[in-house]
């Protein structure tokens, strides 16, 4: 039986070579340099000629005066990035979704996508601008209408909602285009039994529209609980100040403070494993959650 | 100044530096004092300028400029200045890779990662203090002996050896320090004089007088608009850049931020943590309070804070000498004419001891050499070269390596460039003199000072491109300040010129953020004064202690 198979499909394993070699050279490969994260790291010496300091490396971060408030702030703003990353495109998928007007429904798409190409550099300098509680147009509209003027910058209160709100402006409208292809997969027949049954729009929306893409809302969701300790440096970076690092400081810029400019790669890599340790645990409980309750596998 | 700060600071202030230097060449309307007979030195027979025969290849790290244009058919890989290099040397020039300048250090670690690295590169002092320790460099001790020529040993020492001697491990000379002037990094308070005329003010002698300027600038409306929207002084957040930062006042209160500085007991003490700096930040609190500083300073930096500048609403600003040509003369000079007039001042000081302006070793950089490169001696030649181009008077000699055919700044190109440890401050003990006098011959051996001097020239015929050049030159300018502070003794130099300590390197950066994050709060009076104190406990237990041991060990084996 075996036997049988592989000669009928050996050319599609063959194919298959070529990919497996790459994954094993980029992927597998450089996992040998998790070792830097147990050693006092000297280049010359190499990998595997540097000195075994066993968790020293982890220890050391863990010492840090502000590691504890860096990590919670980590988490606090990567967790709301995730659950409003979710939830807008999806609002926003179906709303567009119910747009008649092709050329509307097509240009709208483009504009909420366009933003996801603009760097943080950029967008860094327009957000000082708007924002600016003199002579930003935010806060002039907040005046106009009785509101006092907010330093959204240099307040350490506000400083992680414009975290996420400008992360999904930019961002949303990506997400947005996944949700709409799922959308259009959905068998139209669908809609017409439901027209036929009496279903009013917002109940096909329920009973029809959202049942159809729970699968591609899991599966994002899923790999979005990856996410859960990238906080998005670029954005960080080019926004926060010493004003707001209590609330604003997060687990990547700390590492390039310390870890890049000093060139200490044992700490940077001690981190950059401890991320991928904690993105591997929160995959794989999510993963188990998807299957228990939505009896949904992705693999 | 943190280390980024610093970096950043000396990539602007070699960029105007040699701006300035090479500007000199190009210029047609030299101060007629060309001696061509004297120019071209030929005598290929003497052994430090020998030709390679056949040219040897010599690699090198290249940046791809991305501000530079080509002539046609020439690229980064391929071009006259190259060309001059074997034409000159026999040393072919070929750049082993080439990146983007911000990508440069980072491309620079990952070469000294893989043990890869070119003939010759340029590093930062970290980074040579790694190579070292890894082994990889060249001992260029006996070929800069026997191969430098006696300019060069002049030209590389004119400091007195310091910066020579900061490249020099157990003795052995490792790198070519990237000379430049230290003085270069003095400060200077620039002011409005239009303002300070009209609501008929003292000029600032005092650091007294200095806030009560402030103070008239912030509430008696100079810029007569009717509405109370100027500021005493700009700010950004980076408050110890050396552009619109606050090091002014601090060096005024005679404390000295980020530096090293000798405590009475000959010991090196680090300067954020002296009792100085709080009679500073109680300053300036209280200015931020009174709405002397722009209250969102915090989030923005100099490009941001220069629009304040441009829309007539800052007073005072302390700057370096480059402060007029960036990015100042883009918020002043409109349309060809000079909208705002501002005057330098030296800094002033809050008692009767003079104010000394905090300065660092200068140095830019190390250019280091491969301990593979087969000729190290290819590196000492190209310095010879570039020291004997950049510093002539002979049009002729210097072109090649300046300019190309349609007057490209080819300069950048050069694999070695070194700047006089002594540039600006020399010219300004006479540059002024001649401005105000009319007289180019003060300084017709100097290259910056005549090209200094034509520009004042045109900018007093009306050419008001050259105003960031005349106030550098013109009587009381920010070159005769710079003079004046060296007469004076008034540079505080950083004590310590080596590559971060072992502690330095691990907690420093925890350290500087603590720091910025207080002195930040303090300033825009989230923080009372009083936690500096607490932050001095913080400081010595979270590892500046320790810091502060291994800086005065290395302090004593200097």
């Amino acid at each position: 039986m075996i036997r049988k198979m592989w000669a009928t499909e050996w050319p599609l394993h063959l194919m298959l070579l070529p990919g497996i070699a790459i994954v094993l050279i980029y992927s597998y490969g450089p996992m040998v340099g998790i070792m830097i994260a147990f050693e006092h790291f000297v280049p010359a010496r190499g990998i595997f000629g540097s000195e075994w300091v066993g968790f020293d490396n982890f220890k050391f971060v863990m010492s840090l005066p502000d590691t504890y408030r860096v990590l919670y702030n980590t988490i606090f703003i990567a967790f709301m990035k995730m659950i409003a990353g979710q939830m807008v495109p999806i609002v926003f998928a179906l709303l567009l979704n119910e747009v008649r007007n092709t050329v509307m429904k097509r240009s709208v798409q483009t504009l909420v996508y366009l933003p996801h190409f603009l760097s943080w550099i950029i967008l860094g300098g327009i957000m000082i601008d708007i924002l600016s509680p003199s002579s930003g147009l935010v806060n002039q509209t907040l005046q106009t209408l009785g509101f006092k003027p907010i330093f959204f910058l240099g307040d350490a209160h506000w400083f992680p909602y414009v975290l996420v709100v400008s992360d999904i402006w930019k961002e949303f409208g990506f997400s947005t285009i996944v949700y709409l292809a799922a959308l259009t997969s959905i068998n139209p027949a669908l809609y017409e039994a439901a027209a036929i049954d009496g279903a009013n729009r917002w109940r096909q929306t329920r009973h029809v529209t959202l049942p159809g893409i729970v699968p591609i809302i899991t599966l994002l969701a899923t790999l979005s609980l990856g996410q859960i300790l990238n906080a998005g440096f670029d954005q960080v970076f080019n926004l926060y100040n010493p004003q707001v690092y209590e609330t604003g400081d997060i687990l990547d810029t700390l590492v390039y403070r310390l870890g890049l400019e000093q060139a200490q790669y044992g700490m940077a890599t001690a981190v950059g494993l401890f991320k991928s340790a904690v993105s591997l645990l929160f995959i794989s409980v999510s993963y188990w959650l998807a299957y228990r309750f939505a009896n949904y596998r992705i693999f | 100044m943190n280390r980024q700060n610093r970096n950043k600071v000396a990539v602007v202030m070699i960029a105007a530096a040699l701006l300035l230097s090479a500007c000199g060449k190009g210029n047609d309307s030299a101060a007629g004092n060309v001696s061509a007979a004297s120019g071209k030195p030929a005598q290929t027979s003497q052994d430090p300028k020998a030709k390679f025969e056949p040219p040897i290849d010599f690699t090198i790290a290249g940046t791809t400029e991305p501000n530079l244009a080509f002539d046609k058919g020439e690229s980064f890989t391929n071009n006259t200045v190259y060309d001059a290099y074997v034409k000159d040397l026999g040393i072919s020039i070929k750049p082993e890779w080439m990146v983007d300048p911000k990508q440069y250090p980072e491309k620079v670690r990952l070469s000294i990662v893989s043990g890869e690295i070119p003939d010759l590169m340029k590093v930062t002092a970290a980074d040579l203090q790694q190579l070292v320790d890894n082994n990889l460099l060249a001992d260029l001790t006996d070929v800069y002996d026997k191969y430098a020529t006696p300019e060069t040993k002049k030209f590389m020492s004119t400091d007195g050896g310091n910066q020579l001697a900061s490249a020099k491990f157990d003795g052995k000379l490792m790198a070519i320090p990237s000379t430049n002037a230290p003085y270069n990094a003095a400060e200077f308070l620039w002011v409005r004089k239009d303002w300070m005329k009209k609501l008929n003010l003292p000029e600032p002698k005092t650091m007294q007088d200095v806030l009560k300027i402030s103070e008239a600038f912030t509430n008696q409306d100079p810029d007569g608009n009717g509405k109370k929207d100027s500021f005493g002084f700009a700010a950004q957040k980076e408050i110890f850049n050396m552009v619109y930062g606050f090091t002014g006042i601090f060096n005024g209160y005679h404390a000295y931020p980020g530096a090293w500085i000798k405590d009475s007991s000959g010991k090196l003490v680090y300067g954020s943590v002296q009792p100085e700096i709080k009679n500073a930040l109680k300053t300036l609190q209280d200015m931020y309070k009174a709405g002397q500083i722009d209250p969102e300073f915090f989030v923005k930096d100099h490009t941001k804070e220069t629009e304040l500048v441009a829309g007539n609403k800052i007073g005072m600003a302390f700057g370096p000498f480059f402060l007029g040509s960036w990015p100042l003369s883009a918020a002043v000079v409109k349309n060809n004419t000079v909208t705002q007039d501002w005057e330098t001042y030296p800094l002033a000081s809050f008692d009767d001891k003079p104010a000394s302006t905090q300065v660092g070793l200068g140095v830019d950089g190390y250019y280091v050499v491969s301990k593979k490169s087969k000729h190290p001696e290819a590196a000492i030649k190209i310095l010879n070269k570039w020291i004997e181009v950049d510093n002539t008077t002979d049009k002729q000699v210097g072109k090649p390596y300046h300019f190309s055919k349609t007057n490209q700044e080819y300069w950048k190109l050069n694999p070695i460039i070194v700047v006089p440890q002594d540039l600006n401050v020399k010219t300004g003990a006479v540059l002024s003199k001649a401005v105000e006098t009319k007289d180019p011959t003060l300084v017709k051996d100097d290259l910056a000072g005549s090209s200094l001097y034509d520009d004042s020239m045109k900018f007093l015929k009306g050419d008001t491109g050259s105003w960031s050049s005349w106030m550098k030159a013109k009587p009381h300018g920010t070159l005769e300040i710079m003079n004046q502070y060296l007469k004076e003794n008034r540079y505080m130099f950083d004590e310590f010129s080596g590559a971060p300590t072992a502690t330095m390197a691990m907690k420093k950066p925890i350290l500087d953020q603590k720091e910025q994050e207080l002195f930040t709060k303090i300033i825009t009076n989230k923080a009372p004064v009083d936690d500096f104190d607490a932050f001095v406990k913080d400081w010595n237990s979270l590892g500046g202690e320790q810091i502060t041991k291994e800086v005065n060990d290395w302090y004593a084996k200097k």
